[in-house]
């Protein structure tokens, strides 16, 4: 099997803080991969490590067999790689709609002088980008936003928009970082059947989550994180039996499961 | 767009108001200022970069045009042509190091370079005439038509201020626009999207420079006079409150801020030198209670007009 996603020997310093440590792990086209792990165990870190606003101090990211080693941010978004983020980070200042775009930002080709004079090629160009984008509004349930300000949705709205900009760009590898955090039972039931369907079409995902109960209905795999190494890999039935799994979330360092 | 049709309309129809060529001047100073604002307003309203050294790149623009056309005998188009060209440049290379540094560090930065801009305008005097300053500037001529009177003038500039503000307007609609707001509303999300937020940057810092440049260009050969002093710091803060109180970040809102304090300081003569402290309380005035300046002021009232149904 050629992996869509491989990632090896990641290994990530903070200081005297060694955040992630020879972390190694592969992920095939359409499928579902679960970060779990105690809070600080490294999970946001390798996020930021895989979508380059981190540079690891060893190890290799390589996304359909390129290396992303040394790409700033925008060249590994451009290269497939899309992701939400923990702590909501929308465009304020811009519509509903006009966030999605700016996901789409790295397919659009049109200059300035095009953009400016408006020329046919602009147009259509921005009819299919806006197109896309209400489609993919709708697809999260937020097809009745498309106009609107932001500041309308609620928090768990929010993430939904969130992650329909990162699909604006067509990513092979999506990033979800605490989709649920903030959504109802019902949107989280929701989001898991946009994920699955997203799936069928070849996506790759990568999801960390609290919410037990959606990650182990959702992925495939779990990789299992515990201060900066992991500690475990393989079903979601095999980490729940997996003893090292167990004693991190239940041991003396009083993180409980969820 | 409706609001920008009405005043189209009024700027039109406003040489048929004004008595005199005083007044005639100041409509003059305004359309300019709108230009530079406009310009500016890339910059801080759109992409969120605050720079203090934007007039730096207006006096750039103004002796460039200046010295080509007086000095070395080049048409008013060629010289207000290599004005944009030369701001541009200027603008891509003060936003080289920008890339590096934010906020508060970027102010700085970028105040100093404009004083050395303008100290340097001022030393070389065989090519700027100095602290005496630039005298002798012809009227602008475009293919042998010279615009003489103050109503010529007028609506040439006029033509100037309708371009620039319809290019910012579509600029606003397309990936530039939306990725300059990105920038200002998180720069690290941007860039995660995949918005190359280093070549954005450097373009806002371009093009808000090429739109400095046209409006030093216009802005010498319509006060025919230019010296060091004009580009000093005032006038960096008043291009501020202009953007400020206009409404940043709003297509209209530096043409709004721009007349207003223009026309504002004139109105006010009586109150003398009180006049930086009201001028003062209205910036803060504006960014306590108006975020978003008149225009956002405005659009919230449209708003809540339409909604009570």
């Amino acid at each position: 099997m050629t992996a869509l996603l491989a990632v090896s020997g990641i290994r990530k310093v903070f200081g005297g803080l060694t955040a992630l440590d020879g972390v190694s792990f592969s992920l095939a086209a359409g499928q579902i991969l679960g970060l779990v792990g105690p809070n600080g165990s490294g999970k946001s870190t390798l996020l930021n490590v895989l979508s380059g606003i981190y540079t690891p101090e060893a190890g290799e990211v390589h996304l359909a067999g390129q290396s992303l080693r040394g790409r700033a941010p925008h060249q590994i978004a451009t290269a497939g790689l899309a992701r939400s983020f923990q702590n909501q980070q929308l465009f304020a200042g811009l519509s509903v709609v006009e966030n999605v775009l700016v996901g789409r930002a790295c397919r659009l080709r049109a200059g300035v002088l095009a953009s400016i004079f408006a020329t046919p090629r602009f147009r259509r160009e921005e009819a299919a980008a806006r197109q896309q984008a209400e489609d993919l509004l709708a697809l999260v349930g937020l097809g009745w936003a498309v106009g609107a300000s932001v500041q309308r949705l609620s928090y768990g709205q929010r993430r939904l928009l969130e992650i329909a900009r990162a699909l604006a760009s067509d990513p092979k590898v999506l990033l979800l970082d605490e989709p649920c955090a903030g959504l109802s039972q019902s949107e989280a039931n929701d989001l898991a059947h946009v994920i699955t369907r997203l799936k069928v079409n070849g996506l790759a995902v990568i999801v960390i989550e609290h919410n037990m109960r959606f990650v182990m209905g959702l992925v495939d795999r779990i990789v299992a994180l515990n201060f900066g190494q992991k500690i475990g890999e393989g079903t979601p039935a095999e980490i729940r039996a997996n003893p090292a799994v167990v004693a991190a979330y239940l041991g003396g360092s009083g993180h409980a499961a969820h | 767009m409706r609001i920008g049709a009405g005043l189209l309309l009024l700027a039109v129809l406003l040489p048929l108001f004004i008595g005199n060529n005083y007044q005639l001047g100041i409509a003059h100073q305004a359309l300019i200022l709108i230009l530079l604002a406009s310009g500016y307003n890339l910059l801080l309203g759109f992409t969120g970069l605050v720079s203090f050294g934007h007039i730096a790149l207006f006096a750039i623009g103004a002796y460039t045009s200046a010295i080509l056309v007086v000095s070395y005998g080049l048409p008013f188009a060629v010289g207000l042509l290599a004005a944009a060209l030369l701001t541009g440049v200027a603008g891509v290379l003060i936003a080289i190091p920008a890339l590096r540094i934010k906020g508060h560090y970027l102010t700085l930065l970028t105040l100093a370079l404009g004083e050395v801009i303008r100290l340097a305008i001022r030393g070389m005097e065989s090519l700027t005439h100095g602290a005496a300053g630039f005298t002798g500037i012809p009227r602008p001529s475009v293919l042998g038509f010279t615009f003489r009177s103050g109503t010529e003038l007028y609506y040439l500039l006029l033509a100037c201020v309708v371009l620039g503000v319809l290019f910012i307007a579509r600029l606003e609609r397309s990936r530039f626009g939306r990725a300059f707001k990105a920038i200002r509303d998180g720069e690290t999300a941007a860039e995660v999207c995949g918005v190359d937020t280093a070549a954005m940057k450097v373009l806002a810092f371009g093009l808000s420079a090429v739109f400095a440049g046209v409006a030093g260009g216009l802005y010498a050969h319509t006060m025919r006079f230019i010296s060091p002093e004009f580009f000093s710091l005032s006038l960096t803060i008043t291009l501020l409150a202009m953007v400020l109180i206009g409404g940043r970040g709003t297509v209209l809102g530096p043409v709004v801020g721009a007349v207003l304090l223009t026309v504002l300081p004139e109105w006010l003569r009586f109150v003398k030198d009180y006049y930086l402290i009201v001028f003062g309380l209205a910036i803060w005035a504006c960014t306590m209670f108006l975020p978003q300046g008149l225009m956002g002021l405005a659009a919230s009232v449209v708003a809540r007009v339409r909604r009570p149904a």
